[in-house]
C-alpha cells in the first residue's frame, strides 16, 4: 500500500522557526488548486499499479483551505487513484484556522485524522514560538476536533531556552486529559536561515546545552510514555492504534507520491522532489511537464542505509523484514555493533528486532553514522 | 681558444629582502630574458617556493655580459635555498662560486640568516659585495644598514653599493662589481678532471640531471666518470649549460658551471658536495667540503585511509626521485596501521614534503609529532638509534640517552634579550655568547636540544621579539640527557602514535597540557573517555570527555529523506577520516596535538 502526500504551500504568516516551503501570497490558491489538479491528471498516466491507503496534506497550513476546496482535490484523487475506502486521511491545521464549523467541513470532506499544530499550552512559550494562537484556543480546538473526529494529533515544540521539564509536562497533561491519541514532540530545530536562527548568532537568545536537551528529551519521553502512549519514532508517541498510517511510509521505506511544490516522492526505487516555488510549479504544470527538481534512482546499497537509518529512528529493524527485502541477515552482518549497542543500553534486542531505546534515540544520528 | 671571463657568483639573503628580483634585473640586464617573457622572479618555479617565498631548490643560470669598454663575459648565478633546514646544500652552492653579493634589505637591516649564510660564503672564500637594497622605500634605514655591514665586513663604506632591484637602481653598479670585484674562475683545463656537484634533479625523460662546478680538467660527452664518494660510474651522454633552459654543449671546461647527464637512474648517486672524476685519470683528494646529509628530525606519515597504502609508497618515491635528502621506511602503528617513518633535514622540508603528499598527490594523510633521533645506551652495552618513541627501549634496559644539540644564533634588537634569554630557558638552552651587531642589535649565540626546537620554537621565537628577531641553527653534538618516554592512554588503551620523549622535569606539565589539549580535539563520544598520560606504568595526568548524550535530527518526515541521507553520509565522512583506537574515534589533528601546546 502506497501513501499521498499533498503540500498546500500557504501560510498566513512565518513563524520564526519555520524553514518549510510555503508562500504568504494566498492569492496564488485558486491558480494552485487548478495546477494541483493538474498534476494530478499528469501522473493518473505515470503511476500505475499502486493502491493507496493514506492522504496526507501538509504544508504550509492545509487548514487555510475551504472545506469546498479540500473536497474537490479528495474527490479527484479518488477519481485519479485507486485509493481505499478506509483510507487515512490526515491534515495539518492550525488552532486559529479551526473553527467548529471548519472542523466539520473538513470531517465531511472526508478528512479522518487532524494534527492540529498546538505546539505548546503555555501563552509565553507560543509567544517565543511567534504563534497567533493563544493556550485557550488551543485547548478549545483541541476539544471541538475530539468531539468530531476521534484521531487527534498535536504538535509539541520544546526545549525553548531556558525551558524547565515541568513546564513541557503542563502541555503533556493537557493534551492526555483532553483525550488527544497522538503526540509529535520536536526539540526545537535551529534551522538555517530562520530567524530563529538569526537571533541565537545574535546572541539575542542562548539554545539550551545538548547536555540539558538530552535531560529533557529522556524527560519528555519518558512523562509521554506513562501516560500510555508508544513511542514508535524518535519523536513520535501514539496510544496503540492511533500511529500515523501516513508517516510510516516514509519510515518503512514504503512508497508515497508527493503533489504540489516541493513535495517528495518516492516509488520503485526512485526519489524525486518537486520544485520549490508556487509560480513555476504551476507553470510547468500548465504546459503540461511534471515541475520535478530532483529525480534519481536509489542503489542497492543506498537503500539498505536509508531502511537502517528510518527504521532505527522508528521502531527498528525486523530481521525477517531486512532478510526479505535485501536478502542478507542483518543480524550476523551487525553482530559486533548491535553487541555494543545493546550493552550500552542504547537499543534493545529482541527474537527478531533490533531497536533503539529512548537513550539510543537521543544520539540515533551519532549511532547510524558510526555503526551503519 | 681563447679563455673565456668567468665569473661565478651567489646571491646571499634573507627571505624577501629582494634576492629573486635581484636576480630577474640581472637576467634582464644581461638579455638572458627579455622583459616581455619574465614571469615574476624566474629563479623560484616551484608552486610552493612561489606561494611561501623561499627558494627550496637550487638552480643556476648563465648570463652573458658584455661591459662598457665591450669585453664580454659569461656570468653563473647560482641560487641558494634560503632556509635553515638546508645550510650544508647552501654551503655547496657557495663553494662552486668565487663570490657572493650579500643582499640586505634596507628596511629590515641584517638578519640571522643571512649572517650564517655570509659566515659560510667566508669559509669557503669567497669575494664579498655588499648590496643594500630597496634603498627607494620611505622607512629605508641605509645609514643604520650601512653600519651593520661595515661591522659584519669590515670593509669600507664605499664598497657598498646602494640598489632598488625593484626599481632599477644600482644594476649597473652591481654588473661591473661582478665583473671587477669577483675574481675570474681559474681555467686549468690541463689537470685532470675535479667538478664539484652541488645540486642534482630527476626528470621522468632523462634520468638525473646534474648540476656542476668544473673546477680543474674538463668534462665532455663520451668521457667515464666516477662520483668520489658513491664509488659509481657513468658515461657522460650529455654537457651543457644553464640558460633559461638546458644548452648543449661538447665540453665543459675548468671555470664552468653547468650540467651533465649520464643515465643516473638514482639521485641518490649523485650526493651534493661530491667530486666528480674521470675513471681513467684518478685523483687522490676530493674537492673539500663533502657530508652526507642526514636526516635531523623524523614524523610517521600515515594514510588516512589503508588502501591508500601502496599510493603513499609510490608517492613518497617519487618524491625522492628529487629530494635525496628525505628518507622513509615503513612501519606500523597499533593506532594508524601501516605508515612509514620519514626522516627530514629540519622542519620546513617536513612541511613541504607533507604539503607536496596532499597538494601534488592527492593523498590524504597523517602525520605523527615529529621527533629527532636519540642514541640510547642501554645497559647490556648496545647502543641504539632511536626515531620513533614507541621504539625506545623499556627503562630498565636504559643506561642514559643521548640527544643531539644545536648551536644557533638569534639575532634581534636589543629590546628583546630579555624574552629571548626566557624562552631560551624554557627551551633547555645552553647561553654561549653575546656579540653587538651594531648598536641596537645583538647576536645571541645559543646551544639547544634540538627536539626543543622543533616544535614551534621559530614561531614563539618571532612572539617574543614582536617579529624582529631570526634565527640559524645547525647541528653540534650529541648530549646525555635525562628523558623519558610519556605515553598518552585514552579508555586505557595506548596511543603509540601520541607519544612522545621529553625532558624529565617536563613531563609532568607536557602531559597536563596534552591531555588538556586532547579534550579539546576530540569530540564526544557515546561514551565517556579517559585521556591519561603516563610515564611507564605511572599516570601524571588525566582528563574526562564527558558521553555525548544528545545527537538526533527531530524531524524526519514530510517524505525529504535526501536530505538527511547528505547529512548522514557527510556524517560519515567525517568519521572516514578519524582513526579509530579501542572503542574512541580519534580526528586527525589530535595526532599534532603536541605541536599547538603552548
Amino acid at each position: 500500500m502506497s501513501g499521498i502526500y499533498v503540500h498546500i504551500p500557504f501560510c498566513s504568516r512565518r513563524c520564526n522557526y519555520c524553514d518549510f516551503f510555503f508562500t504568504t501570497n494566498t492569492k496564488l490558491t485558486d491558480d494552485f488548486l487548478i495546477s494541483l489538479d493538474k498534476e494530478i491528471q499528469i501522473h493518473s498516466a505515470s503511476i500505475p499499479n499502486q493502491k493507496f491507503d493514506t492522504i496526507f496534506f501538509g504544508g504550509g497550513t492545509p487548514s487555510i483551505l475551504t472545506g469546498n476546496q479540500l473536497l474537490g482535490i479528495i474527490n479527484r484523487l479518488r477519481e485519479t487513484f485507486d485509493i481505499t475506502e478506509d483510507a487515512e486521511m490526515s491534515l495539518e491545521a492550525n488552532p486559529e484556522d479551526l473553527t467548529n464549523e471548519k472542523i466539520r467541513e473538513l470531517y465531511s470532506a472526508g478528512v479522518n485524522r487532524l494534527s492540529i499544530g498546538v505546539q505548546s499550552f503555555i501563552d509565553s512559550e507560543l509567544q517565543f514560538l511567534t504563534r497567533h494562537h493563544t493556550s485557550s484556543i488551543a485547548g478549545d480546538v483541541v476539544k471541538n476536533s475530539l468531539d468530531v473526529l476521534d484521531n487527534v494529533s498535536i504538535d509539541i515544540i520544546y526545549s525553548l531556552p531556558s525551558q524547565r521539564a515541568e513546564d513541557i509536562i503542563v502541555s503533556i497533561d493537557k493534551a492526555k486529559v483532553m483525550g488527544v491519541k497522538h503526540i509529535s514532540a520536536y526539540t526545537l530545530t535551529y534551522e538555517d536561515k530562520t530567524l530563529l536562527t538569526k537571533s541565537a548568532n545574535e546572541g539575542k537568545i542562548i539554545r539550551n546545552t545538548p547536555e540539558h536537551e538530552a535531560t529533557l528529551y529522556e524527560t519528555v519521553s519518558k512523562e509521554i510514555i506513562s501516560r500510555g502512549f508508544r513511542q514508535y519514532e524518535v519523536s513520535n508517541f501514539a496510544i496503540p492504534g492511533y500511529e500515523s498510517r501516513h508517516n510510516k511510509k516514509y519510515w518503512k521505506l514504503l512508497p508515497y507520491l508527493g503533489l504540489g511544490p516541493s513535495a517528495h516522492s518516492f516509488i520503485g526505487n526512485r526519489r524525486w522532489n518537486n520544485l520549490k516555488s508556487v509560480g513555476k510549479y504551476c507553470e510547468l504544470v500548465n504546459s503540461r511537464k511534471l515541475p520535478i527538481e530532483n529525480d534519481y534512482e536509489l542503489n542497492e546499497q543506498q537503500l539498505q542505509s536509508d531502511f537502517i537509518m528510518l527504521a532505527l529512528r522508528a521502531e527498528g529493524i525486523n530481521f525477517t523484514e531486512y532478510k526479505k527485502r535485501f536478502g542478507k541477515s542483518f543480524e550476523v552482518y551487525n553482530k559486533r555493533a548491535i553487541g555494543e549497542l545493546v550493552q550500552n543500553g542504547f537499543a534493545e534486542l529482541s527474537n527478531d528486532s533490533f531497536r533503539l531505546s529512548t537513550k539510543g534515540y537521543a544520539v540515533a544520528d551519532e549511532i547510524i553514522a558510526r555503526y551503519f | 681558444m681563447s679563455k673565456p671571463n668567468i665569473r661565478n657568483f651567489c646571491i646571499i639573503a634573507h627571505i624577501d629582502h629582494g634576492k629573486s628580483t635581484l636576480a630577474d634585473r640581472l637576467l634582464e640586464k644581461t638579455r638572458t630574458i627579455e622583459k616581455r617573457n619574465m614571469m615574476k622572479q624566474v629563479l623560484d618555479d616551484m608552486d610552493l617556493e612561489q606561494e611561501r617565498g623561499i627558494t627550496i631548490k637550487l638552480h643556476a643560470i648563465q648570463m652573458k655580459y658584455t661591459a662598457p669598454d665591450k669585453q664580454e663575459y659569461i656570468f653563473n648565478l647560482i641560487d641558494t635555498p634560503g632556509h635553515v633546514d638546508f645550510s650544508y646544500e647552501v654551503s655547496r652552492s657557495l663553494a662552486a662560486c668565487e663570490g657572493a653579493l650579500l643582499v640586505v634589505d634596507a628596511t629590515q637591516g641584517v638578519e640571522a640568516q643571512t649572517i650564517s649564510n655570509l659566515y659560510l660564503a667566508i669559509d669557503n672564500g669567497l669575494e664579498i659585495i655588499p648590496v643594500i637594497n630597496k634603498i627607494d622605500l620611505q622607512n629605508s634605514m641605509v645609514d643604520e644598514v650601512t653600519d651593520q655591514i661595515i661591522e659584519l665586513l669590515g670593509c669600507k663604506k664605499e664598497d657598498i653599493i646602494l640598489a632598488s632591484a625593484k626599481a632599477d637602481i644600482g644594476t649597473d653598479l652591481i654588473l661591473e662589481a661582478i665583473v671587477n670585484r669577483i675574481p675570474a674562475a681559474k681555467t686549468e683545463t690541463e689537470k685532470p678532471l675535479r667538478a664539484l656537484i652541488f645540486d642534482s634533479k630527476f626528470d621522468i625523460y632523462r634520468g638525473v640531471i646534474v648540476y656542476v662546478r668544473v673546477f680543474e680538467g674538463s668534462i665532455k660527452v663520451g668521457d667515464t666518470i666516477k662520483f668520489f664518494f658513491t664509488e659509481n660510474a657513468f658515461t657522460a651522454e650529455e654537457v651543457g649549460v644553464l640558460r633559461m633552459g638546458r644548452i648543449k654543449k661538447d665540453i665543459l671546461n675548468a671555470g664552468d658551471v653547468g650540467y651533465l647527464i649520464a643515465g643516473i637512474k638514482d639521485v641518490n648517486d649523485t650526493r651534493v658536495g661530491d667530486t666528480i672524476f674521470k675513471i681513467h685519470e684518478p685523483v687522490s683528494e676530493p674537492l673539500p667540503g663533502y657530508k652526507e646529509v642526514k636526516p635531523m628530525v623524523f614524523s610517521g606519515i600515515y594514510p588516512s585511509s589503508t588502501e591508500d597504502f601502496e599510493n603513499l609508497r609510490e608517492s613518497l618515491a617519487k618524491l625522492k626521485l628529487n629530494d635525496a635528502a628525505l628518507s622513509f621506511e615503513p612501519e606500523t602503528s597499533v593506532a594508524l596501521g601501516f605508515g612509514f617513518r620519514c626522516g627530514f633535514l629540519g622542519m620546513l622540508h617536513m612541511e613541504i614534503v607533507q604539503e607536496r603528499l596532499e597538494r601534488e598527490y592527492g593523498l590524504n594523510i597523517i602525520t605523527t609529532v615529529p621527533n629527532v633521533e636519540y642514541k640510547v645506551y642501554k645497559t647490556n652495552g648496545e647502543v641504539v638509534l632511536v626515531d620513533n618513541p614507541s621504539d625506545m627501549p623499556e627503562p630498565p634496559k636504559i643506561d642514559y640517552i643521548e640527544e643531539p644539540y644545536i648551536t644557533s644564533n638569534i639575532i634581534t634588537p636589543t629590546e628583546f634579550i630579555g624574552n629571548l634569554m626566557k624562552l631560551a630557558n624554557e627551551r633547555r638552552g645552553v647561553f654561549i655568547s653575546t656579540n653587538y651587531v651594531d648598536a641596537k642589535r645583538v647576536d645571541l649565540h645559543f646551544e639547544f636540544p634540538l627536539s626543543e626546537i622543533v616544535y614551534d620554537f621559530y614561531d614563539k621565537l618571532k612572539s617574543y621579539s614582536r617579529g624582529y628577531a631570526s634565527f640559524d641553527y645547525s647541528f653540534k653534538d650529541f648530549r646525555e640527557s635525562s628523558l623519558v618516554k610519556l605515553d598518552i592512554l585514552l579508555n586505557a588503551e595506548p596511543v603509540d602514535a601520541l607519544s612522545t620523549i621529553v625532558h624529565k622535569d617536563k613531563a609532568f606539565e607536557w602531559g597536563k597540557k596534552l591531555c588538556t589539549k586532547l579534550k579539546e580535539l576530540i569530540p564526544k563520544q557515546m561514551f565517556e573517555v579517559a585521556i591519561q598520560a603516563a610515564i611507564g606504568s605511572k599516570v601524571v595526568a588525566r582528563e574526562t570527555i564527558s558521553a555525548m548524550r544528545k545527537n538526533v535530527t527531530a524531524k524526519c518526515y514530510g517524505g525529504d529523506i535526501s536530505r538527511k541521507r547528505k547529512l548522514l553520509e557527510k556524517q560519515k565522512e567525517g568519521k572516514k577520516r578519524m582513526k579509530q583506537i579501542g572503542s574512541v574515534e580519534i580526528p586527525q589533528e589530535a595526532f599534532h596535538a603536541v605541536l599547538s601546546l603552548n
